[in-house]
Protein backbone atom coordinates (compact mmCIF):
# COMPACT_ATOMS: atom_id res chain seq x y z
CA UNK A 1 0.00 0.00 0.00
CA UNK A 2 2.86 2.29 0.96
CA UNK A 3 4.60 1.42 -2.32
CA UNK A 4 1.43 2.21 -4.20
CA UNK A 5 1.15 5.57 -2.44
CA UNK A 6 4.77 6.39 -3.24
CA UNK A 7 4.22 5.35 -6.83
CA UNK A 8 1.20 7.59 -7.11
CA UNK A 9 3.18 10.50 -5.67
CA UNK A 10 6.01 9.80 -8.08
CA UNK A 11 3.58 9.55 -10.97
CA UNK A 12 1.89 12.77 -9.93
CA UNK A 13 5.29 14.46 -9.73
CA UNK A 14 6.24 13.19 -13.18
CA UNK A 15 2.94 14.36 -14.59
CA UNK A 16 3.47 17.77 -12.97
CA UNK A 17 6.99 18.06 -14.36
CA UNK A 18 5.83 16.85 -17.70
CA UNK A 19 3.07 19.43 -17.74
CA UNK A 20 5.50 22.18 -16.78
CA UNK A 21 7.81 21.17 -19.60
CA UNK A 22 4.88 21.11 -22.02
CA UNK A 23 3.78 24.53 -20.83
CA UNK A 24 7.28 25.91 -21.34
CA UNK A 25 7.68 24.38 -24.75
CA UNK A 26 4.21 25.59 -25.75
CA UNK A 27 5.15 29.20 -25.06
CA UNK A 28 5.22 31.22 -28.21
CA UNK A 29 5.61 34.73 -29.48
CA UNK A 30 3.73 36.42 -32.27
CA UNK A 31 5.62 37.69 -35.31
CA UNK A 32 4.18 40.80 -36.95
CA UNK A 33 5.43 40.53 -40.52
CA UNK A 34 5.45 43.58 -42.77
CA UNK A 35 6.98 44.58 -46.08
CA UNK A 36 8.80 47.74 -47.02
CA UNK A 37 10.14 49.10 -50.30
CA UNK A 38 13.04 51.42 -50.93
CA UNK A 39 15.14 52.69 -53.79
CA UNK A 40 18.62 52.92 -52.36
CA UNK A 41 18.15 54.70 -49.07
CA UNK A 42 14.90 56.42 -50.11
CA UNK A 43 11.40 55.18 -49.45
CA UNK A 44 9.83 54.05 -52.74
CA UNK A 45 7.56 56.71 -54.20
CA UNK A 46 5.35 55.75 -57.12
CA UNK A 47 4.81 57.65 -60.38
CA UNK A 48 7.82 59.93 -60.06
CA UNK A 49 10.60 59.84 -62.62
CA UNK A 50 13.42 60.48 -60.22
CA UNK A 51 15.35 57.29 -59.55
CA UNK A 52 18.64 56.48 -61.25
CA UNK A 53 19.64 52.91 -61.99
CA UNK A 54 23.12 51.52 -62.47
CA UNK A 55 23.04 52.24 -66.20
CA UNK A 56 22.28 55.87 -65.47
CA UNK A 57 18.68 55.80 -66.68
CA UNK A 58 16.22 57.94 -64.82
CA UNK A 59 13.18 55.77 -64.04
CA UNK A 60 9.87 55.69 -62.23
CA UNK A 61 7.86 52.85 -60.72
CA UNK A 62 4.15 52.68 -61.51
CA UNK A 63 3.41 49.17 -60.23
CA UNK A 64 5.09 46.70 -57.90
CA UNK A 65 3.33 43.48 -56.94
CA UNK A 66 4.99 40.18 -56.11
CA UNK A 67 4.92 36.96 -54.14
CA UNK A 68 7.13 35.79 -51.31
CA UNK A 69 6.89 32.27 -49.97
CA UNK A 70 8.58 29.95 -47.47
CA UNK A 71 9.32 32.54 -44.81
CA UNK A 72 11.74 30.39 -42.83
CA UNK A 73 12.93 30.74 -39.25
CA UNK A 74 15.96 28.47 -38.85
CA UNK A 75 17.20 27.05 -35.58
CA UNK A 76 20.79 26.07 -34.92
CA UNK A 77 19.76 22.43 -34.45
CA UNK A 78 18.76 22.24 -38.10
CA UNK A 79 15.01 22.49 -37.58
CA UNK A 80 12.93 25.37 -38.87
CA UNK A 81 9.51 26.99 -38.64
CA UNK A 82 8.16 27.79 -42.11
CA UNK A 83 5.31 29.96 -43.30
CA UNK A 84 4.78 28.54 -46.75
CA UNK A 85 2.49 31.18 -48.27
CA UNK A 86 2.66 32.34 -50.98
CA UNK A 87 2.13 35.85 -49.69
CA UNK A 88 0.88 38.47 -52.18
CA UNK A 89 2.37 41.93 -51.70
CA UNK A 90 1.27 45.15 -53.42
CA UNK A 91 3.76 47.88 -52.59
CA UNK A 92 1.18 50.56 -53.39
CA UNK A 93 -1.63 49.13 -51.25
CA UNK A 94 -1.23 49.71 -47.49
CA UNK A 95 -3.52 46.76 -46.77
CA UNK A 96 -1.09 44.45 -48.56
CA UNK A 97 2.01 45.60 -46.70
CA UNK A 98 1.30 43.56 -43.58
CA UNK A 99 0.89 39.81 -43.53
CA UNK A 100 -2.68 39.19 -42.42
CA UNK A 101 -2.16 35.61 -41.30
CA UNK A 102 -0.91 34.59 -37.86
CA UNK A 103 2.70 33.64 -37.22
CA UNK A 104 3.41 32.17 -33.77
CA UNK A 105 6.96 31.02 -33.12
CA UNK A 106 8.01 28.88 -30.15
CA UNK A 107 10.01 31.16 -27.85
CA UNK A 108 13.75 30.75 -28.12
CA UNK A 109 16.73 31.64 -30.21
CA UNK A 110 16.84 31.28 -33.98
CA UNK A 111 19.97 31.25 -36.08
CA UNK A 112 18.69 32.90 -39.27
CA UNK A 113 15.75 33.98 -41.40
CA UNK A 114 15.19 32.98 -45.00
CA UNK A 115 12.65 33.59 -47.73
CA UNK A 116 11.80 32.41 -51.23
CA UNK A 117 11.31 35.17 -53.77
CA UNK A 118 8.33 34.23 -55.92
CA UNK A 119 6.64 30.88 -55.57
CA UNK A 120 8.58 27.64 -55.52
CA UNK A 121 7.80 25.17 -58.27
CA UNK A 122 5.85 22.81 -56.00
CA UNK A 123 3.30 25.53 -55.27
CA UNK A 124 3.42 27.45 -58.54
CA UNK A 125 0.61 25.63 -60.30
CA UNK A 126 -2.01 27.21 -62.57
CA UNK A 127 -5.45 27.76 -61.06
CA UNK A 128 -4.47 27.06 -57.45
CA UNK A 129 -4.60 30.59 -56.05
CA UNK A 130 -7.98 32.00 -55.19
CA UNK A 131 -8.20 35.76 -54.71
CA UNK A 132 -8.84 38.13 -57.60
CA UNK A 133 -5.46 39.81 -57.05
CA UNK A 134 -3.60 36.53 -57.00
CA UNK A 135 -5.45 35.27 -60.06
CA UNK A 136 -4.39 38.44 -61.90
CA UNK A 137 -0.78 37.26 -61.44
CA UNK A 138 -1.34 34.24 -63.70
CA UNK A 139 1.56 33.30 -65.97
CA UNK A 140 0.23 32.05 -69.32
CA UNK A 141 0.33 28.31 -69.89
CA UNK A 142 2.21 28.59 -73.22
CA UNK A 143 5.00 30.32 -71.29
CA UNK A 144 5.11 27.72 -68.56
CA UNK A 145 1.97 28.27 -66.49
CA UNK A 146 1.65 29.08 -62.80
CA UNK A 147 1.94 32.67 -61.61
CA UNK A 148 4.24 35.65 -62.02
CA UNK A 149 6.77 36.04 -59.24
CA UNK A 150 6.74 39.81 -59.69
CA UNK A 151 5.35 42.62 -61.82
CA UNK A 152 7.58 45.68 -61.53
CA UNK A 153 6.59 48.28 -64.12
CA UNK A 154 7.24 51.86 -65.05
CA UNK A 155 8.95 54.13 -67.51
CA UNK A 156 12.47 55.37 -67.99
CA UNK A 157 14.20 58.18 -69.81
CA UNK A 158 16.45 56.28 -72.15
CA UNK A 159 18.61 59.16 -73.31
CA UNK A 160 18.17 61.71 -70.58
CA UNK A 161 16.42 63.84 -73.17
CA UNK A 162 12.84 63.15 -72.22
CA UNK A 163 12.50 60.14 -74.53
CA UNK A 164 10.28 58.03 -72.29
CA UNK A 165 10.07 54.28 -72.77
CA UNK A 166 8.38 51.52 -70.84
CA UNK A 167 9.91 48.74 -68.81
CA UNK A 168 8.13 45.69 -67.45
CA UNK A 169 10.25 43.66 -65.10
CA UNK A 170 7.97 40.66 -65.02
CA UNK A 171 9.61 37.60 -63.56
CA UNK A 172 8.27 34.08 -63.35
CA UNK A 173 8.70 30.51 -64.52
CA UNK A 174 9.75 31.32 -68.07
CA UNK A 175 9.12 28.31 -70.31
CA UNK A 176 8.50 26.26 -67.19
CA UNK A 177 12.00 26.86 -65.82
CA UNK A 178 12.30 27.92 -62.19
CA UNK A 179 13.66 31.41 -61.67
CA UNK A 180 12.52 31.80 -58.08
CA UNK A 181 15.32 31.89 -55.56
CA UNK A 182 15.95 31.41 -51.87
CA UNK A 183 17.67 33.98 -49.71
CA UNK A 184 19.03 33.34 -46.22
CA UNK A 185 19.82 36.66 -44.62
CA UNK A 186 23.22 37.30 -43.04
CA UNK A 187 23.23 38.35 -39.40
CA UNK A 188 19.55 37.57 -38.97
CA UNK A 189 19.79 35.54 -35.75
CA UNK A 190 17.23 36.58 -33.15
CA UNK A 191 15.61 35.58 -29.90
CA UNK A 192 11.86 35.72 -29.49
CA UNK A 193 9.98 35.70 -26.22
CA UNK A 194 6.27 35.81 -25.42
CA UNK A 195 6.15 39.52 -26.18
CA UNK A 196 6.64 38.67 -29.84
CA UNK A 197 8.48 40.77 -32.38
CA UNK A 198 8.16 42.84 -35.52
CA UNK A 199 9.83 41.50 -38.64
CA UNK A 200 10.19 43.67 -41.73
CA UNK A 201 11.31 42.40 -45.12
CA UNK A 202 12.57 45.25 -47.27
CA UNK A 203 13.05 45.31 -51.03
CA UNK A 204 15.54 47.73 -52.57
CA UNK A 205 14.19 48.18 -56.11
CA UNK A 206 17.48 49.46 -57.49
CA UNK A 207 19.20 46.22 -56.56
CA UNK A 208 17.26 44.36 -59.25
CA UNK A 209 19.29 46.26 -61.81
CA UNK A 210 22.80 45.85 -60.46
CA UNK A 211 25.09 43.51 -58.53
CA UNK A 212 26.46 41.36 -59.89
CA UNK A 213 25.11 42.23 -63.37
CA UNK A 214 24.11 45.66 -64.58
CA UNK A 215 20.66 45.32 -66.12
CA UNK A 216 19.92 47.73 -68.94
CA UNK A 217 16.24 48.17 -69.81
CA UNK A 218 17.24 48.92 -73.40
CA UNK A 219 19.19 45.67 -73.79
CA UNK A 220 16.36 43.36 -72.85
CA UNK A 221 13.41 45.45 -74.05
CA UNK A 222 10.04 45.73 -72.36
CA UNK A 223 8.90 42.13 -72.92
CA UNK A 224 11.03 39.71 -70.91
CA UNK A 225 8.61 36.98 -69.92
CA UNK A 226 10.04 34.75 -72.61
CA UNK A 227 13.62 35.91 -72.18
CA UNK A 228 15.62 33.41 -70.17
CA UNK A 229 18.74 35.57 -70.17
CA UNK A 230 16.88 38.45 -68.57
CA UNK A 231 15.26 36.15 -66.05
CA UNK A 232 18.63 34.68 -65.12
CA UNK A 233 20.22 38.10 -64.62
CA UNK A 234 17.33 39.20 -62.41
CA UNK A 235 17.53 35.97 -60.43
CA UNK A 236 21.20 36.58 -59.83
CA UNK A 237 20.72 40.22 -58.90
CA UNK A 238 17.84 39.28 -56.62
CA UNK A 239 20.15 37.88 -53.97
CA UNK A 240 20.96 41.40 -52.79
CA UNK A 241 17.46 42.87 -53.24
CA UNK A 242 15.99 41.91 -49.87
CA UNK A 243 16.99 42.60 -46.30
CA UNK A 244 15.33 41.95 -42.96
CA UNK A 245 15.08 43.79 -39.68
CA UNK A 246 13.79 42.48 -36.37
CA UNK A 247 12.56 44.59 -33.46
CA UNK B 1 -48.84 27.05 -53.87
CA UNK B 2 -50.54 27.08 -50.48
CA UNK B 3 -51.50 23.46 -51.02
CA UNK B 4 -47.89 22.59 -51.81
CA UNK B 5 -46.72 24.41 -48.73
CA UNK B 6 -49.08 22.44 -46.57
CA UNK B 7 -47.93 19.14 -47.98
CA UNK B 8 -44.18 19.70 -48.13
CA UNK B 9 -43.45 22.14 -45.36
CA UNK B 10 -42.13 25.60 -45.88
CA UNK B 11 -38.44 24.79 -45.59
CA UNK B 12 -38.58 21.97 -48.14
CA UNK B 13 -40.46 24.23 -50.51
CA UNK B 14 -37.76 26.85 -50.26
CA UNK B 15 -35.16 24.28 -51.14
CA UNK B 16 -37.14 23.28 -54.20
CA UNK B 17 -37.48 26.92 -55.18
CA UNK B 18 -33.76 27.43 -54.80
CA UNK B 19 -32.93 24.37 -56.84
CA UNK B 20 -35.32 25.54 -59.51
CA UNK B 21 -34.05 29.09 -59.60
CA UNK B 22 -30.40 28.12 -59.62
CA UNK B 23 -30.48 24.92 -61.57
CA UNK B 24 -28.18 26.42 -64.21
CA UNK B 25 -25.50 27.47 -61.75
CA UNK B 26 -22.60 25.45 -60.51
CA UNK B 27 -23.06 24.87 -56.85
CA UNK B 28 -25.59 26.14 -54.41
CA UNK B 29 -25.08 25.89 -50.69
CA UNK B 30 -28.21 26.28 -48.64
CA UNK B 31 -28.07 26.50 -44.90
CA UNK B 32 -31.82 27.06 -44.52
CA UNK B 33 -31.17 28.82 -41.24
CA UNK B 34 -34.30 30.66 -40.31
CA UNK B 35 -33.12 33.18 -37.77
CA UNK B 36 -35.85 35.65 -37.00
CA UNK B 37 -37.59 35.34 -40.32
CA UNK B 38 -38.05 32.83 -43.04
CA UNK B 39 -35.42 33.61 -45.65
CA UNK B 40 -33.02 31.04 -47.00
CA UNK B 41 -29.32 31.82 -47.23
CA UNK B 42 -27.63 31.08 -50.52
CA UNK B 43 -23.98 31.05 -51.49
CA UNK B 44 -22.72 30.65 -55.01
CA UNK B 45 -19.57 28.92 -56.12
CA UNK B 46 -18.78 29.33 -59.81
CA UNK B 47 -16.55 26.76 -61.47
CA UNK B 48 -13.12 28.13 -62.26
CA UNK B 49 -13.71 31.45 -60.52
CA UNK B 50 -12.29 32.77 -57.25
CA UNK B 51 -14.53 32.69 -54.20
CA UNK B 52 -16.98 35.58 -54.50
CA UNK B 53 -16.63 38.03 -51.61
CA UNK B 54 -20.03 38.71 -50.06
CA UNK B 55 -20.49 41.64 -47.65
CA UNK B 56 -21.14 40.51 -44.08
CA UNK B 57 -24.24 42.68 -43.88
CA UNK B 58 -25.83 41.48 -47.11
CA UNK B 59 -25.78 37.70 -47.29
CA UNK B 60 -27.59 36.32 -50.31
CA UNK B 61 -31.01 34.79 -49.84
CA UNK B 62 -33.54 33.42 -52.31
CA UNK B 63 -35.99 36.09 -51.21
CA UNK B 64 -33.45 38.90 -51.45
CA UNK B 65 -32.37 37.82 -54.92
CA UNK B 66 -35.96 37.55 -56.14
CA UNK B 67 -36.78 40.96 -54.69
CA UNK B 68 -33.67 42.48 -56.26
CA UNK B 69 -34.63 41.05 -59.62
CA UNK B 70 -38.06 42.67 -59.42
CA UNK B 71 -36.61 46.01 -58.37
CA UNK B 72 -34.03 45.83 -61.18
CA UNK B 73 -36.78 45.51 -63.75
CA UNK B 74 -39.35 47.82 -62.12
CA UNK B 75 -39.62 51.40 -63.48
CA UNK B 76 -41.00 52.41 -60.08
CA UNK B 77 -37.45 53.47 -59.20
CA UNK B 78 -37.33 56.28 -61.77
CA UNK B 79 -38.78 59.75 -61.35
CA UNK B 80 -41.62 59.38 -63.87
CA UNK B 81 -41.73 55.58 -63.51
CA UNK B 82 -40.74 55.16 -67.16
CA UNK B 83 -37.29 53.56 -66.82
CA UNK B 84 -35.82 50.73 -64.82
CA UNK B 85 -32.23 49.60 -64.37
CA UNK B 86 -32.92 47.16 -67.19
CA UNK B 87 -33.67 50.00 -69.60
CA UNK B 88 -29.93 50.60 -70.01
CA UNK B 89 -28.78 47.16 -68.83
CA UNK B 90 -30.50 44.67 -71.10
CA UNK B 91 -30.00 40.96 -70.65
CA UNK B 92 -29.73 40.34 -74.40
CA UNK B 93 -26.71 42.68 -74.42
CA UNK B 94 -25.09 41.15 -71.36
CA UNK B 95 -26.82 43.81 -69.28
CA UNK B 96 -25.51 46.78 -71.25
CA UNK B 97 -27.19 48.61 -74.13
CA UNK B 98 -26.37 49.32 -77.76
CA UNK B 99 -25.99 53.07 -77.37
CA UNK B 100 -22.80 55.04 -77.11
CA UNK B 101 -24.43 57.02 -74.31
CA UNK B 102 -27.70 55.96 -72.73
CA UNK B 103 -30.60 58.41 -72.55
CA UNK B 104 -32.30 59.16 -69.21
CA UNK B 105 -35.97 59.78 -68.42
CA UNK B 106 -35.72 63.45 -69.40
CA UNK B 107 -34.26 62.64 -72.80
CA UNK B 108 -30.80 63.75 -71.74
CA UNK B 109 -27.88 61.73 -73.01
CA UNK B 110 -25.35 60.43 -70.51
CA UNK B 111 -21.64 61.08 -70.64
CA UNK B 112 -20.22 57.59 -70.43
CA UNK B 113 -21.00 54.19 -71.90
CA UNK B 114 -23.29 51.92 -69.87
CA UNK B 115 -21.22 49.12 -68.35
CA UNK B 116 -22.19 45.48 -68.72
CA UNK B 117 -23.44 43.94 -65.49
CA UNK B 118 -21.67 40.63 -65.54
CA UNK B 119 -19.59 38.88 -62.90
CA UNK B 120 -19.57 42.08 -60.84
CA UNK B 121 -19.54 40.13 -57.59
CA UNK B 122 -15.76 39.94 -57.91
CA UNK B 123 -15.18 43.64 -58.53
CA UNK B 124 -13.65 45.79 -55.83
CA UNK B 125 -14.95 49.04 -57.32
CA UNK B 126 -17.71 50.13 -59.68
CA UNK B 127 -18.35 52.62 -62.48
CA UNK B 128 -15.69 53.28 -65.11
CA UNK B 129 -13.91 55.63 -62.71
CA UNK B 130 -14.29 53.31 -59.70
CA UNK B 131 -16.10 55.87 -57.57
CA UNK B 132 -18.26 53.30 -55.76
CA UNK B 133 -16.74 50.74 -53.45
CA UNK B 134 -19.64 48.31 -53.44
CA UNK B 135 -22.51 47.14 -55.60
CA UNK B 136 -24.87 48.49 -52.94
CA UNK B 137 -23.41 52.00 -53.21
CA UNK B 138 -23.36 51.76 -56.99
CA UNK B 139 -27.04 50.83 -57.14
CA UNK B 140 -28.01 53.97 -55.23
CA UNK B 141 -26.54 56.43 -57.70
CA UNK B 142 -28.42 56.03 -61.04
CA UNK B 143 -31.75 56.35 -59.22
CA UNK B 144 -31.06 59.98 -58.29
CA UNK B 145 -28.77 60.94 -61.16
CA UNK B 146 -30.58 63.81 -62.94
CA UNK B 147 -29.55 62.55 -66.39
CA UNK B 148 -30.52 58.97 -65.67
CA UNK B 149 -33.51 57.86 -63.58
CA UNK B 150 -33.82 61.32 -62.01
CA UNK B 151 -35.75 60.23 -58.98
CA UNK B 152 -35.57 60.89 -55.27
CA UNK B 153 -34.93 58.20 -52.71
CA UNK B 154 -37.64 59.56 -50.43
CA UNK B 155 -40.21 59.20 -53.22
CA UNK B 156 -38.94 55.76 -54.18
CA UNK B 157 -39.21 54.50 -50.60
CA UNK B 158 -42.69 55.99 -50.29
CA UNK B 159 -43.87 54.33 -53.50
CA UNK B 160 -42.49 50.98 -52.47
CA UNK B 161 -43.96 51.29 -48.98
CA UNK B 162 -47.41 51.98 -50.42
CA UNK B 163 -47.11 49.20 -52.98
CA UNK B 164 -49.47 46.22 -52.54
CA UNK B 165 -46.75 43.53 -52.53
CA UNK B 166 -43.32 45.05 -51.92
CA UNK B 167 -43.64 45.46 -48.12
CA UNK B 168 -44.25 41.74 -47.65
CA UNK B 169 -41.44 40.91 -50.05
CA UNK B 170 -39.02 43.08 -48.07
CA UNK B 171 -40.33 41.37 -44.92
CA UNK B 172 -39.47 37.99 -46.43
CA UNK B 173 -36.06 39.12 -47.63
CA UNK B 174 -34.88 41.23 -44.73
CA UNK B 175 -37.25 40.54 -41.83
CA UNK B 176 -38.79 43.99 -41.89
CA UNK B 177 -41.43 45.74 -43.96
CA UNK B 178 -39.87 49.10 -43.16
CA UNK B 179 -38.44 49.79 -46.58
CA UNK B 180 -35.28 51.89 -46.79
CA UNK B 181 -32.89 53.02 -49.49
CA UNK B 182 -30.29 50.67 -48.02
CA UNK B 183 -32.53 47.62 -48.28
CA UNK B 184 -33.50 48.48 -51.86
CA UNK B 185 -29.87 48.69 -52.91
CA UNK B 186 -28.98 45.56 -50.96
CA UNK B 187 -31.69 43.59 -52.78
CA UNK B 188 -30.55 44.85 -56.19
CA UNK B 189 -26.95 44.01 -55.31
CA UNK B 190 -27.97 40.49 -54.32
CA UNK B 191 -29.57 39.95 -57.71
CA UNK B 192 -26.58 41.45 -59.51
CA UNK B 193 -24.21 39.07 -57.70
CA UNK B 194 -26.08 36.16 -59.28
CA UNK B 195 -25.43 37.49 -62.80
CA UNK B 196 -22.57 35.10 -63.39
CA UNK B 197 -21.31 34.12 -66.80
CA UNK B 198 -18.92 31.17 -66.93
CA UNK B 199 -20.44 28.90 -69.53
CA UNK B 200 -19.00 30.24 -72.75
CA UNK B 201 -17.63 27.92 -75.40
CA UNK B 202 -14.17 28.87 -74.16
CA UNK B 203 -15.10 27.59 -70.67
CA UNK B 204 -16.32 24.35 -72.20
CA UNK B 205 -13.07 24.14 -74.15
CA UNK B 206 -11.08 24.42 -70.91
CA UNK B 207 -13.21 21.63 -69.47
CA UNK B 208 -12.57 19.45 -72.51
CA UNK B 209 -16.19 19.62 -73.58
CA UNK B 210 -15.80 21.72 -76.72
CA UNK B 211 -13.30 22.37 -79.47
CA UNK B 212 -11.94 25.67 -80.71
CA UNK B 213 -11.21 26.21 -84.37
CA UNK B 214 -7.58 26.68 -85.47
CA UNK B 215 -8.36 30.40 -85.98
CA UNK B 216 -9.75 30.72 -82.44
CA UNK B 217 -6.85 28.78 -80.92
CA UNK B 218 -4.35 30.96 -82.73
CA UNK B 219 -6.19 33.96 -81.33
CA UNK B 220 -6.02 32.53 -77.81
CA UNK B 221 -2.28 31.98 -78.11
CA UNK B 222 -1.85 35.51 -79.42
CA UNK B 223 -3.99 36.79 -76.55
CA UNK B 224 -1.64 35.04 -74.11
CA UNK B 225 1.53 36.39 -75.70
CA UNK B 226 3.63 39.46 -75.00
CA UNK B 227 3.03 40.46 -78.59
CA UNK B 228 -0.41 41.72 -77.57
CA UNK B 229 -0.22 41.79 -73.75
CA UNK B 230 -4.01 41.20 -73.64
CA UNK B 231 -3.73 38.69 -70.79
CA UNK B 232 -2.15 41.11 -68.35
CA UNK B 233 -5.31 43.21 -68.04
CA UNK B 234 -7.84 40.66 -69.29
CA UNK B 235 -6.58 37.38 -67.89
CA UNK B 236 -8.83 34.45 -67.27
CA UNK B 237 -11.00 33.45 -65.55
CA UNK B 238 -12.64 36.84 -65.09
CA UNK B 239 -10.99 38.45 -68.12
CA UNK B 240 -10.39 41.61 -66.11
CA UNK B 241 -7.67 42.34 -63.57
CA UNK B 242 -10.09 44.42 -61.46
CA UNK B 243 -7.72 47.36 -61.84
CA UNK B 244 -7.39 50.70 -63.64
CA UNK B 245 -5.27 51.43 -66.70
CA UNK B 246 -4.79 54.16 -69.26
CA UNK B 247 -4.84 52.13 -72.48
CA UNK B 248 -3.69 55.01 -74.67
CA UNK B 249 -6.94 56.08 -76.31
CA UNK B 250 -5.99 59.77 -76.38
CA UNK B 251 -3.01 62.05 -76.09
CA UNK B 252 -5.16 64.22 -73.80
CA UNK B 253 -7.19 61.59 -71.98
CA UNK B 254 -10.38 62.10 -70.03
CA UNK B 255 -10.03 62.29 -66.25
CA UNK B 256 -11.08 58.73 -65.36
CA UNK B 257 -9.75 57.70 -61.97
CA UNK B 258 -8.19 61.13 -61.49
CA UNK B 259 -11.72 62.50 -61.12
CA UNK B 260 -12.10 60.36 -58.01
CA UNK B 261 -8.63 60.46 -56.46
CA UNK B 262 -7.57 63.97 -57.53
CA UNK B 263 -4.18 62.47 -58.36
CA UNK B 264 -2.89 63.63 -61.75
CA UNK B 265 -0.97 60.38 -62.14
CA UNK B 266 -4.36 58.61 -62.40
CA UNK B 267 -5.33 60.64 -65.48
CA UNK B 268 -7.01 58.61 -68.19
CA UNK B 269 -7.21 55.45 -66.10
CA UNK B 270 -10.46 53.50 -66.30
CA UNK B 271 -11.63 50.22 -64.86
CA UNK B 272 -10.78 47.26 -67.06
CA UNK B 273 -14.05 45.71 -68.26
CA UNK B 274 -14.39 41.97 -68.57
CA UNK B 275 -14.10 40.57 -72.08
CA UNK B 276 -16.67 37.89 -71.34
CA UNK B 277 -19.66 38.41 -73.63
CA UNK B 278 -17.83 41.25 -75.32
CA UNK B 279 -19.54 40.23 -78.56
CA UNK B 280 -22.83 41.43 -77.06
CA UNK B 281 -21.71 44.71 -75.48
CA UNK B 282 -20.87 47.08 -78.34
CA UNK B 283 -20.09 49.93 -78.50
CA UNK B 284 -16.73 49.74 -76.75
CA UNK B 285 -14.47 51.77 -74.45
CA UNK B 286 -15.63 54.09 -71.68
CA UNK B 287 -16.96 56.54 -74.25
CA UNK B 288 -18.34 53.97 -76.65
CA UNK B 289 -16.20 55.28 -79.49
CA UNK B 290 -15.80 51.93 -81.27
CA UNK B 291 -18.74 50.11 -82.78
CA UNK B 292 -17.09 46.79 -83.56
CA UNK B 293 -14.49 44.43 -82.14
CA UNK B 294 -12.53 44.86 -85.35
CA UNK B 295 -12.26 48.59 -84.64
CA UNK B 296 -11.06 47.86 -81.11
CA UNK B 297 -8.38 45.48 -82.36
CA UNK B 298 -7.33 48.01 -85.00
CA UNK B 299 -6.90 50.59 -82.26
CA UNK B 300 -4.63 48.34 -80.22
CA UNK B 301 -2.73 47.42 -83.36
CA UNK B 302 -2.02 50.85 -84.78
CA UNK B 303 -3.48 53.79 -82.88
CA UNK B 304 -2.31 53.71 -79.26
CA UNK B 305 -1.51 57.26 -78.16
CA UNK B 306 1.24 58.26 -75.80
CA UNK B 307 0.53 60.37 -72.75
CA UNK B 308 2.21 60.80 -69.36
CA UNK B 309 0.01 58.18 -67.68
CA UNK B 310 -0.32 55.62 -70.46
CA UNK B 311 0.18 52.17 -69.00
CA UNK B 312 3.63 50.58 -69.39
CA UNK B 313 1.84 47.53 -70.76
CA UNK B 314 0.93 49.58 -73.82
CA UNK B 315 3.45 49.97 -76.66
CA UNK B 316 3.49 53.75 -76.60
CA UNK B 317 6.81 53.92 -78.42
CA UNK B 318 5.47 52.68 -81.73
CA UNK B 319 1.75 53.44 -81.73
CA UNK B 320 0.47 49.92 -81.23
CA UNK B 321 1.15 46.20 -81.28
CA UNK B 322 1.27 46.10 -85.07
CA UNK B 323 -0.79 43.05 -85.87
CA UNK B 324 -1.24 41.50 -89.28
CA UNK B 325 -4.72 41.24 -90.75
CA UNK B 326 -4.68 37.52 -89.99
CA UNK B 327 -3.72 38.14 -86.38
CA UNK B 328 -6.55 40.64 -86.02
CA UNK B 329 -9.00 38.04 -87.33
CA UNK B 330 -7.58 35.47 -84.93
CA UNK B 331 -8.03 37.75 -81.94
CA UNK B 332 -11.61 38.64 -82.83
CA UNK B 333 -12.41 34.97 -83.39
CA UNK B 334 -11.05 34.12 -79.95
CA UNK B 335 -12.96 36.97 -78.28
CA UNK B 336 -16.19 35.58 -79.66
CA UNK B 337 -15.55 32.25 -77.93
CA UNK B 338 -16.18 34.14 -74.68
CA UNK B 339 -19.83 34.59 -75.60
CA UNK B 340 -22.18 32.90 -73.17
CA UNK B 341 -25.58 32.54 -74.81
CA UNK B 342 -26.87 30.60 -71.79
CA UNK B 343 -26.27 33.74 -69.75
CA UNK B 344 -28.15 36.12 -72.01
CA UNK B 345 -31.02 33.66 -72.27
CA UNK B 346 -31.10 32.53 -68.65
CA UNK B 347 -34.73 32.80 -67.49
CA UNK B 348 -33.57 33.40 -63.91
CA UNK B 349 -32.17 36.74 -65.02
CA UNK B 350 -35.08 37.83 -67.19
CA UNK B 351 -37.84 40.35 -66.62
CA UNK B 352 -40.17 38.87 -63.98
CA UNK B 353 -43.09 41.13 -64.88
Amino acid sequence: MKKLALSLVALATLVTISCKKDEESAKSGKVNLSFDHKVGSEQLEFDTLKYINAVGHEYEVTKLVYFLSNITFNKSNGTAEIVKGPIYIDAEDPTKLEYNGTIELPVGTYSSIGVTFGIDSNMNVTDTLTTVEEVAMAWPEPMGGGYHYMKLEGTYDSLGLGVIKNYKTHTGPTMGKPYYFDVTFDNSAFTINEDGMDLTITMDVNEWYTDPTVYDFATYGPAIMGNMDAQMVLKGNGQSVFSVSVE
Amino acid sequence: MAFLTLIMGRKFLYILIVLGVFSCRDKIVIDSSDDNHTHTHVSIEATGFPQMPIPNDNALSTEGIALGRKLFYDPILSGDQSQSCASCHQQSRSFSDDKRFSVGIDGIQGEINASAIINLGWNSSFFWDGRSESLELQAAEPVINPIEMHSDWGNVVERLTNHPTYPSEFKSAFGTDEITKLLVTQAIAQFERTLISNKSRFDLFLQGKAELTPLELAGYNLFLSEKTECFHCHGRPLFTDDDFHNNGLDELPNAGLEGVTGDHTDRGMFRVPTLRNVEFTAPYMHDGRYQTLEQVVNFYSDSVKSSPTVDPLMPNEHGGFHLTELEKMQLVAFLKTLSDTAFINNPDFSNPF
